[in-house]
């Protein structure tokens, strides 16, 4: 047990180092507001379209699913994803890689289970270039803007699941808000007389949550899940000396499971975030006022299709999201189609899980087409 | 004043650079494309702005030194006979021996018995390609003559009776040796009191005004004036030959007119060379090192830049290491400083960027540097060019600082 518990850590270390260097989605939109909301699912969870995240244990958002891990475990993600924004005449393609989630739970006794987990929280990356003709001194001098930002916001997470019967498992999550963002601006003259301007602030960001969460088994074909968060202020401190406090939205999801024959259900969610809360704070310093945010997500999974013997999760989903800062005022929405499968090993030990999602986001005029592939492993040593 | 800015919208770049980051423990890359800038929606809701001011009575304290390099210490002669310019060249040459060794030991020696014949060489470095007919004419001075003879001292022995012979520079010569087989009984014979010294004084003839630069021994690419004597052994040793050789062991050229050592303006450059220091006092904007994009010395010249017809120079601004008046040390170029290039004859306002000697002076180490700079003339030992610009007395014609720079850039929390 304990060689088990000490794999399963390394694991989780091991993708630890990369995944506090790794910011979410780099999407255009992370520009605004306190960045772009991130997803910090599981492969399995991303291509039900999250449908099935209250139920999932390596999804970090419901921290009653850890009492499903019967053994150690340690989980990570990867997602690579491709970008196409238009806007009128603009346009790119973009593309990232990131490793949004990782984790490591183990039981500790016959109903209690612990966990730690990170992912991604708000995502902070991007970088905008524009260029412009100016008279400078009678001369007119090309200039180039390249403003970028870095980082991200991390959800930190100490997680405990209790199962208090066989059918009701409740948990806790311990949340902290951690990371920083590196912004810089560099302007380029096309004339060789004028020199570069360049500068940079790091901001570091931190806060706090609770997030409580529930899972019930209301009969063979039935499951119903919720989970409730609050979040503290985030603390924003730049290293030229500017601070701000936002408040930080509380996050209600639920969600309910029908699987009518043994190893395939269907599943719905909804979720509501209070990002108005931060509405304030924001035009205080000047962004754009945000909006509290509702979330759909509808997905179907079967464990009964096999393939060379091997069983083989298949999974597809739908999801549709609303985004709490707006661009110019166009209030931004995301919508997305997901599909994927599983590969199990070593008699369930580890597992393999592919994920695609495909959709758009869109504010007004500017569009946003994006793919993500999620790959996730989990091992059970 | 805020800078204007072009009409019509501005052009949206598209992404274009790459940046790719190794992630740690080596999981994986991460890949980052620049995104389009969607102005103003999804850009950085603040802007880089750009101003442009103009800072005078910046100098505090100005003086100039003439000297740092003589007429003896160029690497060329003026000859001139221009109305803003009428010099004469000097030269004493190295002294010729009366006899040579001669046979396979060189161990028994001969003494002159005759000079067949004497060859001035002469390398010429520059000259007006626009005047034709130029010929230098050359006098037979003293061979112990005062090295601080003056222009007026030197017509004494302009004297046709000294005159030893005239070399023509032909119009097809824009560069390089010209020579000549001078007239017999000039320079055949030396007298014994000379001790085998024979001195010169050139002067420049042609169609009309012109300026022409020989080289001088300082000349370190190009051999300076030098005569060849090819002698003839005494009897009974008449069959042997020999070339001696003499080139100048000291030469200089003298004006009509010598520059003052102190004028209306700070003078840089010219001959004998001169630098002027600018002492500063700036207020921080200016040594903002990172909000200084481009800084521009303005200075106001009190007339047209001297120098060679044609010649072109660089005129630099280096800053001052330690301030010692004339025995400044400098920074070693214009890493920390800005140069300009200048031509004989330019008018209009000088200006020297000097952005990067800000940049120093805005750093830790420019604490401890003085506010000053030099304006010299580089290299100084090649050229005439001399630049005399206002000095800080000269209100509105001062010296003064054009700056553009970058007002602080405001990131927003969060």
């Amino acid at each position: 047990m304990r060689r088990r518990t000490i794999l399963a850590l390394a694991c989780a270390a091991a993708a630890l180092a990369s995944a506090r260097r790794a910011p979410a989605d780099d999407s255009v939109f992370g520009i605004r507001g306190l960045g772009l909301l991130s997803r910090p699912l599981s492969a399995r969870a991303a291509g039900t379209g999250g449908a099935f995240a209250l139920f999932d244990a390596a999804t970090a958002l419901n921290p009653s699913t850890l009492g499903l891990f019967r053994s150690p475990a340690g989980w990570a993600a990867s997602a690579s994803s491709w970008w196409r924004y238009s806007d009128g005449p603009a346009g790119a393609s973009l593309s990232s890689t990131r490793f949004p989630l990782f984790g490591f739970a183990s039981p500790v006794g016959h109903r209690l289970t612990l966990s730690f987990s990170a992912g991604d929280y708000l995502d902070r990356t991007w970088a905008v270039q524009t260029s412009k003709d100016s008279v400078l001194r009678g001369d007119t001098v090309t200039f180039e803007d390249d403003a970028r930002s870095q980082g991200g916001v991390t959800d930190l997470r100490l997680g405990a699941a209790y199962a208090l019967t066989r059918s009701l498992l409740v948990g806790v999550g311990l949340h902290a808000l951690s990371g920083s963002t590196r912004r810089s601006v560099e302007r380029s003259f096309s004339n060789a007389n004028y020199t570069s301007y360049g500068d940079l602030v790091v901001t570091d960001f931190s806060g706090l949550g609770v997030s409580l969460g529930a899972q019930m088994r209301l009969s063979r074909w039935l499951a119903l899940a919720a989970t409730a968060r609050v979040n503290s202020r985030l603390e924003a401190t730049a290293t030229n000396g500017a601070s701000a406090r936002i408040a930080m939205p509380a996050e209600l999801t639920a969600g309910l499971i029908y699987a009518p024959v043994v190893g395939s259900g269907i599943a719905v969610s909804l979720g509501y975030q209070t990002w108005a809360r931060s509405a304030d704070d924001l035009a205080a310093a000047e962004q754009e006022r945000s909006r509290s945010v509702w979330s759909l997500s509808v997905g179907a999974e079967s464990e009964n299709v096999r393939l060379l013997g091997r069983r083989v999760p298949v999974r597809v989903g739908y999801r549709w999201r609303q985004l709490p800062f707006p661009v110019n005022g166009a209030a931004l929405d995301e919508r997305a189609l997901s599909g994927g499968f599983g590969l199990v090993f070593s008699d369930g030990r580890a597992s393999v899980d592919l994920g695609v999602d495909s959709g758009r986001r869109t504010a007004g005029a500017a569009t946003e087409r994006f793919t993500t592939v999620f790959v996730g492993v989990t091992v059970r040593p | 004043m805020r800078v204007r800015r072009m009409p019509g919208p501005g052009t949206i770049r598209l992404a274009g650079a790459v940046a790719v980051a190794l992630l740690a423990a080596g999981l994986g890359c991460r890949e980052d494309i620049v995104a389009p800038g969607s102005c103003p929606e999804l850009c950085p809701s603040a802007g880089v702005r750009v101003a442009d001011t103009t800072l005078t009575g910046i100098v505090v304290q100005d003086s100039t030194y003439r000297g740092y390099v003589g007429a003896g210490e160029m690497d060329f002669l003026a000859l001139s006979n221009r109305d803003s310019l009428r010099s004469i060249g000097l030269v004493r040459l190295s002294a010729r021996a009366s006899q040579w060794n001669y046979g396979t030991a060189l161990d028994d020696t001969v003494s002159i018995g005759s000079v067949d014949s004497v060859l001035l060489v002469m390398n010429v470095v520059q000259r007006d390609t626009a005047v034709h007919g130029i010929r230098v004419l050359f006098y037979r001075l003293p061979a112990l003559f005062d090295s601080t003879m003056s222009f007026a001292a030197a017509q004494a022995y302009l004297a046709d009776s000294l005159l030893v012979d005239s070399l023509n520079v032909p119009d097809s010569v824009a560069a390089g040796t010209v020579s000549k087989i001078v007239r017999r009984g000039t320079l055949d014979s030396i007298p014994d009191a000379d001790t085998g010294v024979v001195a010169l004084a050139a002067v420049v003839r042609a169609s009309g005004p012109t300026t022409l630069s020989v080289a001088s021994s300082e000349n370190y690419s190009l051999a300076s004036l030098r005569v060849n004597w090819y002698a003839t052994g005494r009897a009974p040793l008449d069959s042997l030959t020999h070339v001696f050789t003499s080139g100048a062991s000291f030469d200089s050229f003298v004006r009509e007119r010598e520059p003052a050592m102190t004028g209306a303006g700070l003078a840089a450059g010219g001959v004998p060379a001169a630098r002027s220091i600018l002492r500063l006092r700036l207020d921080s904007l200016a040594t903002d090192s990172i909000g200084v994009v481009r800084a521009t010395l303005v200075l106001t010249p009190t007339g047209p830049v001297g120098g060679r017809p044609g010649e072109t120079f660089r005129l630099s601004a280096r800053g001052v290491v330690r301030d010692f008046g004339a025995k400044s040390m400098l920074f070693p170029d214009t890493s920390a400083g800005g140069t300009v290039s200048l031509t004989a004859g330019d008018s209009g306002t000088i200006q020297i960027d000097i952005a990067r000697l800000l940049r120093v002076w805005g750093t830790s180490v420019g604490d401890s540097l003085p506010k000053a700079l030099m304006l010299l003339v580089e290299p100084a030992t090649t050229g005439m060019g001399e630049v005399s610009v206002a000095g800080s007395g000269a209100g509105a014609a001062a010296p003064r600082l054009r700056l553009t720079y970058v007002r602080p850039y405001v990131f927003g929390v969060p």
